[in-house]
């Protein structure tokens, strides 16, 4: 790479890093994690920077192979052994008898536990739909595939993830959009 | 805002403050992107020299100048002397995998003073084209005479060579093929191994000489005369592989045929000839004096009058001369001798092929001398390069033969040597230093690139 377009390369990094960190951690729930996909990323769009920068969205490049980085790295097998997470509700036995979490807190906290039981492609189709507010457009351009397997997969992704929050009752109404 | 992704927004409310990026997280992506930039530049080369390799080895390479038209047995061409002998290459094609055709002479070329640059050799009759024909036979080991252990017919289209200790092989020079044949079985007391004597000028026998069997009274001695081992002669049938041995037919140290086929003059001994059948039977005696050999092979003059004798000289130098006897019995006159050591064969009656050693060239020669006069033509020279031994020493030519029945039409051609297909060895050599060449190009080129671009950085 030339030192131009490494300057180029290193001003983009230095304005869209911490954004790019946090995606990342909507995707894998993990700041560590979610620093190593970033850097993951990074490294494959500095290597495909003439390509990157020419494209129509450099954001949605990144994006895009942020979002591949994130499920290459959960087929690996080194992630397919079993990783203790706090649920929330056998931590806090009143979770278990209250009907609803009440605090905003809780509720994160119910929402994060969810999103790590799902499979990382609904995760990744709820992450990107509605954490990051992408239209089904861009989502499927993040995920590589037609608008109408993003629908499909984010219907069966919000009915997983009611599944998992049945005390949500916004969950039930999303369904219905 | 849908109630999903409110949920989601009051998440991020909740959620904690972001911890911050880890120190050094911006150098340390950079110095793993330009490292794994780097990586890439890598395996593609490697790639690419491996995708070198590849089509090197799998595309034919030139092969130099090949043999252009085959040249079947019925095609009329004359032959030809080499101008020059070419140097010793160890890149010359094998007469098995690549036969190109009759030869005008079998040859050893090169040098073994320290390490062995040595190769048995065919020069083409119909081009100039050269193949080894070492064919991986075994030679009688010291003591033993290994020098005559092969033949070339006197068309020159096949070479018989002998495989110690009781084999001989069949080459045929325009077709590769090789064909092992036995020589009668022989035992022996004394140092002795078999000895290639002459081929007919039909081509069909080669008489040849065998170890006598041990005596009956055992002892060593016995086995000897005149201080050689007592060689019975043999014949090889080449039409059917056959072989017989002629009993008690020894001493027998050189032999040659006449140009009908018809007499085989034998030397028994020193000073002692016989003209023979063709099967060895005694038809009468040749006196020869003590000093003189038969010339080997190729004796007999083209109209069988004349025998070719070497004569030892009483010169301080020990040269040898060639002196002629007239086997007629009619006491015709005889030519002068001609002042040369190595007959090689005959272009006619009165005109001899001889190896000597120019001055004026400074370069060993294939000269036509007359024996009317004594004049003498170089025909050919051997090449004076000093390739021999890893450049160490220079090539010189040994034992070599021609084929007899070419001599008398043969002309000159100019030299452009032909050597053969270029060995796999070598193709897969030039193969890997093209794909190195390659490699420390890339990567010449890739370090030149980053060092610059270090230096604009820092700028």
């Amino acid at each position: 790479m030339r030192a131009e377009q490494e300057r180029e390369y290193v001003a983009y990094v230095r304005a869209r890093l911490l954004t790019l960190r946090r995606t990342a951690y909507r995707l894998c729930g993990d700041w560590h994690r979610a620093e190593d996909l970033a850097q993951t990323a990074l490294v494959l769009v500095y290597r495909h920077w003439r390509r990157a920068s020419a494209a129509e969205s450099l954001d949605a490049y990144v994006r895009r192979i942020l979002v591949n980085a994130y499920l290459q790295d959960q087929r690996r097998w080194w992630h397919r052994r079993v990783e203790p997470r706090p649920d929330p509700v056998a931590a806090r036995p009143d979770l278990a008898v209250a009907a609803r979490p009440t605090g905003a807190v809780d509720t994160r906290l119910d929402l994060l536990a969810a999103l790590a039981r799902l499979a990382p492609g609904q995760r990744a189709v709820l992450v990107l739909r509605y954490w990051e507010g992408l239209d089904v457009a861009e989502t499927a351009a993040a995920l590589g595939c037609s608008p109408g397997t993003v629908k499909s997969q984010t219907s069966y992704a919000i009915a997983a993830l009611r599944r998992r929050l049945p005390g949500y009752a916004t969950v039930d109404a999303e369904e219905r959009t | 805002m849908t109630d999903l992704a409110r949920l989601f927004a009051d998440a991020d409310a909740a959620a904690p403050p972001e911890p911050a990026v880890s120190p050094g997280y911006l150098e340390s992506t950079l110095a793993r992107a330009r490292r794994s930039a780097r990586r890439r530049r890598a395996v593609g080369a490697a790639f690419a020299a491996l995708l070198m390799m590849a089509v090197a080895a799998a595309v034919p390479w030139p092969r130099g100048r090949l043999a252009t038209e085959p040249i079947g047995p019925g095609t009329p061409t004359r032959p030809t002397f080499p101008a020059e002998f070419p140097a010793y290459s160890p890149l010359t094609a094998s007469a098995t995998t690549s036969p190109a055709g009759r030869a005008i002479a079998l040859y050893e070329f090169g040098s073994s003073e320290l390490f062995t640059s040595w190769q048995t050799l065919v020069a083409g009759a119909d081009r100039d084209s050269y193949r080894r024909v070492d064919l991986g036979v075994r030679v009688a080991p010291e003591p033993l005479d290994p020098t005559a252990a092969r033949l070339l017919s006197p068309d020159g289209t096949r070479v018989l060579l002998f495989d110690y200790p009781a084999t001989f092989v069949l080459l045929d020079l325009t077709t590769g093929a090789t064909t092992r044949l036995d020589t009668v079985t022989w035992t022996t007391n004394a140092e002795a191994t078999p000895r290639l004597l002459a081929w007919s000028p039909d081509g069909h026998t080669v008489a040849y000489a065998v170890p006598a069997p041990p005596p009956a009274d055992g002892r060593a001695a016995s086995s000897y005369f005149a201080g050689r081992p007592i060689l019975d002669l043999a014949f090889l049938d080449l039409r059917d592989g056959s072989t017989t041995r002629v009993s008690d037919s020894g001493p027998v140290w050189a032999a040659a045929y006449s140009p009908d086929g018809r007499i085989l003059a034998l030397q028994k001994g020193p000073g002692h000839a016989w003209l023979a059948t063709p099967d060895g039977r005694r038809i009468r005696d040749l006196d020869l004096t003590d000093d003189r050999d038969l010339v080997p092979e190729v004796a007999f003059s083209p109209d069988g009058t004349l025998l070719a004798t070497l004569v030892a000289s009483s010169s301080p130098n020990n040269d040898r001369k060639v002196e002629f006897i007239d086997v007629t019995g009619t006491g015709r006159p005889v030519p002068r001798p001609v002042r040369y050591d190595n007959l090689l064969g005959w272009r006619s009656p009165t005109s001899v092929v001889v190896q000597a050693w120019s001055d004026e060239l400074d370069a060993e020669i294939l000269a036509e001398v007359s024996t009317a006069d004594g004049t003498a033509t170089v025909l050919s020279r051997f090449s004076r390069a000093s390739n021999c031994e890893y450049g160490l020493q220079r090539c010189f030519a040994f034992r070599i033969q021609l084929a007899s029945g070419l001599l008398a039409l043969a002309g000159v051609r100019p030299s452009a040597p032909e050597r053969g297909p270029v060995p796999i060895w070598l193709e897969l050599t030039i193969a890997v230093a093209a794909a190195l060449v390659a490699v420390v190009t890339v990567l010449l080129i890739w370090t030149v690139r980053r060092r610059a671009r270090r230096r604009r950085r820092l700028d």
